[in-house]
């Protein structure tokens, strides 16, 4: 009885000390070799669910699921077919998505989604550096942002700490449009600081900006809605992602540079 | 998950011992740093820290109706969301507030003390 009257403060005291403890031998690395154990039990199990839940999801609206995938072609045609410089390429452009054919491409597993943030199956033991993208098909997908040994954590333009730079192309056309800032608000990409002086269109395709310290022209998403007010100094672009980021299980990392 | 993993750590400290819920929340932060990927030990801090303020409540003052969680946990998320960034959503608050009704009118019964 006594026992249970005495103030909980030791045993807080106690487990606050140790996760600070914890916290900061992860922090300076001493705990990679006990976390890659961990993990080497945790992946495996998070993988088996997050692929019995996608396998669920796609059956339900396998219809979907088919045209967007045709949906996610046809665009990938319309870039491939812009970035054409030459006519004989364009065979050879159409049968290979425009990607540098220096790159290495590691194939992965997603493992779990949350608040546009996927986990991987893949880390630094498979050679990944900090810097790697991922890619479905030849779309965008994210930036590593955490590498652990046996799995890692990609942000995706969806994550509230995403944030991209970008250019407007029209796929009819050459060269972009517009650039602009791709965050995250509410579960829905915007982009923003587009200046009015430049028109971009609905449909308008929004692609990777090289200065953004990412690979160039890598499709993000196409424009849904423009809003634009006279008295602002920039509009602003709301933006439809090419491919469902929750709905996809595998993509490919590259250490890109 | 994280927002329902929360909720149920206040359930437990609402009931249960005290340092059981001290002990499940520092585990089940370790748990969630795991499988989220982020540093070790910063949820356990957080969750420990959480159930910590629910235990001093209950301590103190009688007046426990169920209701109290839900603005404890209301508290914590909005604090949560101003030092992480993490989402607070209205499902899950809506949600939350339905099962402490429940649990209002299923188990709740106040304390009368002479």
């Amino acid at each position: 009885m006594e026992n249970t009257n005495k103030s909980p403060i030791k045993i807080f005291l106690i487990l606050i000390s140790l996760s600070l403890l914890i916290f900061l031998a992860d922090r300076v690395g001493m705990l990679s070799s006990t976390k890659g154990v961990l993990e080497n039990i945790f992946v495996p199990i998070e993988r088996f669910v997050y692929q019995k839940k996608i396998s669920l999801t796609v059956d339900s609206s396998s219809e979907i699921a088919q045209l967007q995938k045709e949906n996610r072609k046809l665009v990938n045609l319309v870039v491939q077919l812009e970035t054409c410089q030459k006519e004989n390429n364009d065979m050879r452009r159409l049968l290979n998505a425009p990607l540098p054919s220096e790159w290495k491409f590691l194939p992965a597993k997603i493992i779990g989604f949350n608040e546009g943030t996927i986990l991987l199956d893949k880390g630094s033991n498979q050679k990944l550096g900090s810097g790697s993208i991922a890619v479905y098909e030849n779309i965008y997908v994210g930036k590593i942002s955490y590498l652990g040994e046996n799995f890692s954590r990609l942000i995706t333009p969806l994550s509230p700490y995403s944030k991209i730079l970008a250019v407007v192309k029209d796929p009819q056309q050459s060269g972009f449009i517009a650039r602009g800032l791709l965050i995250s608000q509410n579960n829905k990409l915007y982009l923003q600081k587009i200046l009015l002086e430049v028109h971009p269109q609905v449909n308008d395709l929004v692609l990777t900006d090289i200065q953004g310290g990412l690979p160039p022209d890598l499709p993000i998403g196409k424009i849904t809605k423009i809003n634009k007010k006279d008295n602002d100094i920039f509009q602003e672009a709301e933006i439809e992602p090419l491919v469902g980021y929750q709905r996809i299980s595998n993509l490919f990392l590259t250490n890109f540079d | 998950m994280n927002a329902f993993l929360i909720f149920l750590l206040f359930l437990i400290a609402w009931k249960m011992p005290e340092k059981i819920s001290l002990i499940l929340a520092f585990l089940s932060g370790l748990t969630i740093d795991l499988l989220s990927g982020t540093t070790l030990g910063f949820s356990s801090f957080i969750f420990t820290a959480g159930v910590f303020l629910v235990l001093q409540y209950r301590r103190k003052f009688s007046f426990s109706h169920p209701l109290i969680l839900l603005i404890f946990f209301i508290l914590f998320n909005f604090s949560l969301q101003l030092t992480t960034g993490s989402k607070f959503s209205l499902i899950e608050l809506i949600l939350f507030s339905v099962v402490i009704q429940v649990i209002n009118l299923v188990f709740y019964q106040p304390e009368i003390r002479l």
